[in-house]
């Protein structure tokens, strides 16, 4: 009996070292099984846009209709609205 | 979470009780089988492993009832009287821990059954009494399924070394005798 008791406290002493150490199996386990915060993925996007203006002199903005002085005849032509050229697109890269 | 013990002094005494119940059990059951086995010869030797087989079941008793007891006071499992006392009715693993606690009744009624073998009659006792390996094979089941330390390396090595063993004299205990040497000259 007295060796009984004394297996008794040996394990007791060890479990609560273990316990103390970290290392027991439900309480250290369930501090290790936290959840580590997520790691979160930045994604850096780096959007380069370049805008290529064509020159102010080359390209029109808007042609003024063109119209006569003269008293409105049939045979005057119509307006001729020159529409002005389309601006070309900007050139646009993209990297990520 | 905190891993101070004097937070867990109850669960830790009732995990340290419950060790040595299944280490005294074993030793028991070991011991038993290895006088039933006839090993040793020598005249006295039987009564002298008679009384320790007998002191280790008694204090593997004792150790079941502590490790029931002091899981009472536990305030993380709380199982209640119910819970320790009535099989299969303990919130945490009712399977594993009911086992248990069927192996503990079992325990108790065949181990001091040895005290009433002059009422029962020798030979119904020693016939019950062969079934202690259930409490063996209930305490290791109980201790894997529902054993906060089933996991750990040491304890697994303890049962797989004290299984090996138990598995090999109660085989050779359960074996048929060979048959006796068939005098020369006989016909079958």
């Amino acid at each position: 009996m007295a060796v009984a008791t004394a297996a008794f406290l040996l394990a007791l002493t060890l479990l609560a070292w273990q316990l103390r150490a970290g290392r027991d199996p439900a309480i250290g386990m369930a501090k290790a099984t936290t959840p580590a915060p997520q790691r979160v993925l930045v994604r850096r996007i780096h959007r380069k846009v370049i805008v290529v203006d064509p020159p102010a002199a080359t390209a029109p903005a808007t042609a003024a209709p063109a119209r006569t002085t003269s008293a409105p005849a049939r045979t005057a032509p119509a307006p001729v609205a020159v529409a002005a050229p389309a601006a070309p697109a900007p050139v646009v890269t993209r990297s990520s | 979470v905190t891993t101070h013990p004097a937070d867990y002094g109850w669960w830790l005494a009732s995990r340290a009780s419950g060790l040595v119940a299944l280490a005294l059990i074993t030793a028991s059951v070991l011991l038993g089988l290895l006088m039933a086995a006839r090993l040793w010869r020598r005249p006295g030797i039987n009564r002298t492993l008679g009384g320790l087989h007998e002191h280790l079941a008694l204090a593997g008793l004792i150790a079941i009832a502590v490790h029931g007891i002091t899981l009472l006071g536990d305030r993380w499992l709380h199982p209640g009287v119910s819970g320790v006392l009535i099989p299969f009715t303990m919130g945490y693993q009712p399977v594993f821990t009911g086992l248990g606690i069927v192996g503990g009744y079992l325990a108790a009624a065949l181990g001091l059954s040895f005290y009433l073998r002059r009422r029962i009659g020798a030979q119904l006792w020693r016939k019950a009494h062969r079934a202690t390996i259930a409490v063996y094979v209930l305490s290791v089941v109980h201790t894997v399924g529902a054993g906060t330390d089933a996991g750990s390396l040491w304890l697994r090595g303890f049962l797989v070394a004290t299984g090996a063993a138990v598995l090999f004299l109660f085989l050779a205990r359960t074996a048929p005798a060979p048959a006796p040497p068939q005098p020369k000259g006989a016909t079958p």
